[in-house]
């Protein structure tokens, strides 16, 4: 820390205020009003928006359809980004190309990659049913199925995001000491061994901040069923967002959308803080055994 | 610097005597000179150079100013979801969906403009697109055209299975027997084994309620209970029921494919992957543009055998509505009647080549010689068989559900529990707007 | 097998599974831009069945290439989009690093619980408050201007966030030595710091950059005049009530996204250090 005489105590204060200011006039206060929209009624404060929430079969299905998709979509992208920032570490020629490639996708915006997406996986016209026919295995209805439509949505948000999560997960390899490495190989452990006993508990940090940034952005993707589901079939892709989303811009209903992403938020600390703890308590055992 | 500014004083000074003492003198030719609208609309993309010619003409003859603001549409209603609740006064005229009156209305979003047209002036609309423009008995939202839909056909892919569609005419309409028996017969010899993506029948809003709704409303279905309110019984009412089975038998069967979507139908029937397929007027200059319109036909709207008397088409189009914090409400009205009743309709009706919302309009249609067939064709669906889409505030909440629904139904969903699960979702919106 | 064949063998295989994640990768991409080198009609006579002209043009047209600029003077929004981009990651910089600067540097009273506020908002996501936003961004007399566009995204807790981690693991005694020097905490700031934290302001500038491109819902909500489309919405007016333009709406996606492509693939290594110098590490 830098010490400050008495005269320039303020400083500090000085140079934190336009950016708070922004922060308070652009973000902190919308979320004000987005709590006294979720609590307060017409006669004062209510909880009437969330007894009609949680009376709303549609809430209960877009929850279900919610925690579905993240408990297979979160787990699924950081461990794709862990092999591929594993893979993109290697020290052989080329590789920024590669490591170019695998990032790219984050840098097309998310409406061109859906229109891209959509367009490739249309039942009787897509470029992928075209290939599945030519070799056989017949045509499938993707987005069309309810069984199918989640999952694709998973394929094209991993297509999307995992190389970005690789990036946060490469800058952590990079700051272990290659010490480490050799002093495993002179061991004669294993690749699979070595990664397992000191890359994975090294990378602990950035793994906490990979998975509550990844959780975050997760939970509240929406762009897909806003794009191409619709929420469908059948609600199979009706996610809370979407259902927030639509509440706010279809149905101007802002007191159901308000009290939605409330729930969201508190489902989001509670999914990290559970994140954490698990990290904690991994990292801690393998310490144990070190 | 001081005398700049003095001398700027001045200069603006004289502006203002000059425009004072110039408005008694051209006040009879030009009211508005000098006053200036901004309008809002869909349209973004394509209707630019359409509307330019026609306000400029407005421009002219009143002396006002008109700012016209285009956006994509599929922005469009979401970005006036937002700006008419914040009570904005951007806009002193907007475009409406006709289905959102009601909504907008009972939102208090849009002015009534009861006062703007007289008797005879509301006289001049087709008695259905009047009412369409209305809620509550109140006049919010003149239309500015009307729309329809017909047949069209591929006859290259007919030719190829020596196939012809019989004449017909809207006294004497096809049967949906005889189109499926027609593209069943097609689909054999062009695409036999499914693998040239061909498909026999299409609507070509697939899955929006604008066009899906004639299915139910050809076999004697409503959209909505007569209150606006009610879904129950009328949703899932027998007609709906027999309707959307029949849809989805003809994706079932292999007649309909369920990967063409309201975006990309229309490009699919003009590249020859489509036989038939239910679309609007404005096809036919799609086929010119392409250069194809030899290899296409058209017919009226088919009938179901048994409900002949009964055929309901899609209609209604683009209103016009004043947002009640508009700033020049005078301008705004004045604006809209040129556009609906005075001579702007005529020319955009010419330049987007539209069905006529007015009786004079129609009438002209039917009487000219010059006037293609299929607009004689969706001039008469409008004037005789058309069927407004639900008059209902929730429209959109209503909108939203029967397309998801139509969505389901295509594919696979059971017909019943889909129309049921929509008749009590919209039951349940539109109990919370009743309690408003 | 010798030491040096098995590490031949791995680096081959290594290379293989690179370069087949790699196609899968890029092949959606690939495709667009195949589809935007094709006429609207060949867009969709080709699809099925499955032949080489189901992914490759049969006739190479770069039509919508030249209608995109000629036509839909797609030019406009991509300056636009260029200008918010640039002013929001100048100035986005600046104020997050200075900031982050206080925060790293100096104790004071309310810090924990003001950097606690940076934190929360970080977590907040910008579709949740979109709508308020709007009302107070329309009161500020906002919509329809460059500083509606800009002024809500300059202050990102995750930038200042990063910031911070940075900053913090400057040596205090290299600052300590300068101000003994009696140069001034901006000279610090501009001589010491800045020169040091070359990696972090690239990342933190890319963010900028790929919040600003790639955001569609505020532009839509707050700047839809003619004058000041971005970009993504200019994309729409490729789709209108009853046609869509296919090709021109593919080369505009190809096009807006081959910007980005061009700006990261220089500054990657950048872009990673930046993550790596800052405290989000093992």
């Amino acid at each position: 820390m830098l010490h400050l005489s008495r005269k320039m105590r303020f400083l500090p204060y000085l140079l934190i205020l336009p950016a708070l200011l922004l922060l308070f006039v652009f973000k902190l206060y919308p979320i004000i009003i987005t709590l006294r929209e979720s609590f307060i009624g017409k006669n004062g404060l209510t909880l009437k928006n969330f007894q009609l929430l949680f009376k709303d079969s549609i809430f209960w299905n877009s929850l279900m359809v919610t925690l579905k998709m993240n408990i297979v979509i979160i787990p699924l992208q950081i461990f794709i980004a862990l092999i591929f920032a594993l893979l993109v570490n290697a020290p052989i020629r080329g590789i920024g190309i590669f490591r170019t490639i695998f990032y790219l996708p984050i840098t097309i915006s998310a409406t061109v990659s859906c229109l891209v997406w959509n367009v490739m996986l249309n039942p009787n016209s897509g470029v992928v049913n075209s290939f599945l026919n030519y070799i056989g295995i017949g045509a499938q209805d993707f987005f069309l199925d309810k069984n199918q439509a989640l999952w694709c949505i998973v394929l094209v948000a991993s297509w999307i995001g995992c190389g970005y999560w690789m990036m946060f997960i490469l800058a952590g390899l990079k700051n272990i000491d290659p010490v480490l490495y050799e002093a495993a190989m002179v061991d004669g452990s294993g690749w699979l061994h070595t990664t397992l006993t000191i890359t994975l508990p090294l990378l602990k940090n950035v793994l906490l901040f990979v998975f509550v940034a990844n959780t975050t952005s997760n939970i509240l993707l929406f762009v897909p069923m806003q794009l191409i589901t619709n929420g469908g079939p059948q609600g199979s892709t009706d996610v809370l967002m979407f259902e927030a989303y639509l509440s706010a811009f279809k149905y101007y209903d802002r007191s159901r959308s308000s009290a939605i992403v409330l729930v969201l938020l508190v489902l989001i600390i509670i999914i990290c803080a559970f994140q954490a703890k698990m990290l904690n308590e991994k990292s801690d055992r393998g310490a144990g055994k070190a | 610097m001081k005398l700049k500014k003095s001398l700027a004083l001045i200069v603006t000074g004289a502006m203002l005597i000059g425009l004072v003492g110039s408005i008694p003198a051209s006040a009879e030719e030009k009211p508005f000179a000098g006053q200036e609208i901004t309008f809002a609309d869909t349209g973004g993309g394509s209707w630019e150079e359409k509307l330019e010619p026609i306000v400029a003409k407005f421009e002219e003859e009143t002396g006002a100013k008109v700012n016209v603001e285009l956006y994509a549409h599929a922005d469009y209603l979401e970005m006036l979801q937002v700006k008419l609740p914040a009570e904005s006064d951007d806009y002193d005229v907007i475009g409406v969906d006709v289905p959102l009156v009601a909504s907008y209305a009972t939102k208090g979003w849009i002015a009534p403009v009861d006062d703007y047209y007289s008797e005879e002036e509301r006289a001049l609309f087709n008695p259905s697109a009047y009412e369409a423009g209305c809620w509550d008995g109140v006049f919010y939202a003149p239309a500015m055209n009307s729309s329809s839909q017909l047949l069209w056909y591929n006859k290259d892919l007919l030719d190829e299975a020596g196939i012809e569609v019989p004449e017909s005419d809207c006294e004497h309409r096809l049967t949906w027997d005889q189109v499926t028996d027609m593209a069943r017969d097609c689909l054999a010899v062009v695409d036999p084994d499914g693998n040239n993506g061909i498909g026999g029948i299409c609507f070509e809003q697939v899955s929006r309620t604008y066009q899906m709704n004639q299915i139910p409303n050809s076999l004697g279905g409503l959209n909505i209970g007569e209150d606006g309110y009610t879904a129950e019984g009328v949703i899932n009412s027998d007609a709906w029921i027999e309707g959307a089975t029949w849809y989805q038998n003809l994706f079932n069967e292999g007649l309909a494919l369920k990967g063409f979507t309201a975006d990309d139908a229309s490009n699919f029937f003009r590249s020859g992957k489509i036989i038939f397929i239910i679309a609007g007027t404005w096809t036919y200059n799609n086929l010119v543009a392409d250069g194809t319109l030899d290899s296409y036909g058209y017919a009226p709207s088919p009938a179901f055998a048994g409900h002949e008397d009964e055929v309901g088409t899609p209609t209604g189009s683009w209103h016009f509505g004043i947002p009640v914090n508009a700033k020049n409400k005078d301008l705004a009205a004045e604006f809209i009647k040129y556009m609906s009743i005075g001579e702007g309709n005529a020319m955009w009706l010419e330049a987007n080549g539209d069905v006529p919302s007015t009786k004079a309009g129609v009438e002209a249609l039917m009487e000219s010689e010059d006037a293609p067939e299929y607009m004689k064709i969706a001039a008469y669906e409008a004037a005789n068989t058309a069927v407004p889409r639900a008059l209902t505030p929730g429209f959109t909440e209503y909108d939203t559900i029967i397309q998801n629904t139509w969505e389901d139904i295509k594919n696979g969903a059971d017909v019943k529990e889909a129309l049921d699960t929509a008749a009590s979702r919209i039951e349940n919106v539109m109990q919370k707007l009743k309690e408003e | 097998m010798t030491r040096r064949q098995k590490k031949l063998i791995k680096t081959i295989l290594l290379y293989i599974v690179l370069f087949i994640l790699a196609f899968l990768l890029l092949f959606p991409l690939l495709w667009g831009i195949s589809a935007s080198l094709r006429s609207d009609n060949e867009l969709f006579s080709y699809v099925m069945p499955f032949s080489w002209h189901t992914l490759i043009p049969v006739e190479w047209t770069f039509q919508s290439y030249i209608d995109l600029f000629a036509k839909y003077n797609f030019l406009k929004p991509v300056m636009n989009t260029l200008f918010v981009t640039a002013v929001s990651i100048i100035i986005g910089c600046f104020l997050n690093s200075i900031a982050a600067f206080a925060f790293a540097m100096f104790d004071f009273p309310l810090k924990n619980f003001l950097f606690g506020l940076v934190l929360l908002s970080f977590m907040i996501p910008f579709e949740a408050i979109a709508l308020p936003l709007y009302q107070v961004v329309d009161s500020m007399h906002l919509v329809d201007t460059y500083q509606g566009l800009i002024l809500p995204s300059l202050a990102n807790g995750l930038v200042m966030f990063l910031f911070v981690q940075f900053f913090r693991d400057i040596p205090a005694e290299l600052l300590d030595a300068a101000r003994v020097d009696g140069a001034g905490v901006g000279k610090v700031f501009v001589t010491i710091l800045m020169p040091l934290s070359k990696p972090i302001f690239i990342t933190a500038g890319l963010m900028f950059f790929m919040n600003q491109w790639n955001s569609y819902l505020w532009p839509l909500l707050i700047a839809r005049s003619k004058n000041i489309r971005t970009i993504q919405i200019a994309l729409g007016f490729f789709s209108t009530e009853h046609k869509t333009n296919w090709s021109a709406l593919y080369a505009g996606s190809m096009f807006s996204a081959m910007i980005p492509l061009c700006l990261f693939l220089p500054l990657q290594k950048y872009f990673v250090q930046g993550i790596t110098s800052s405290g989000i590490k093992g």
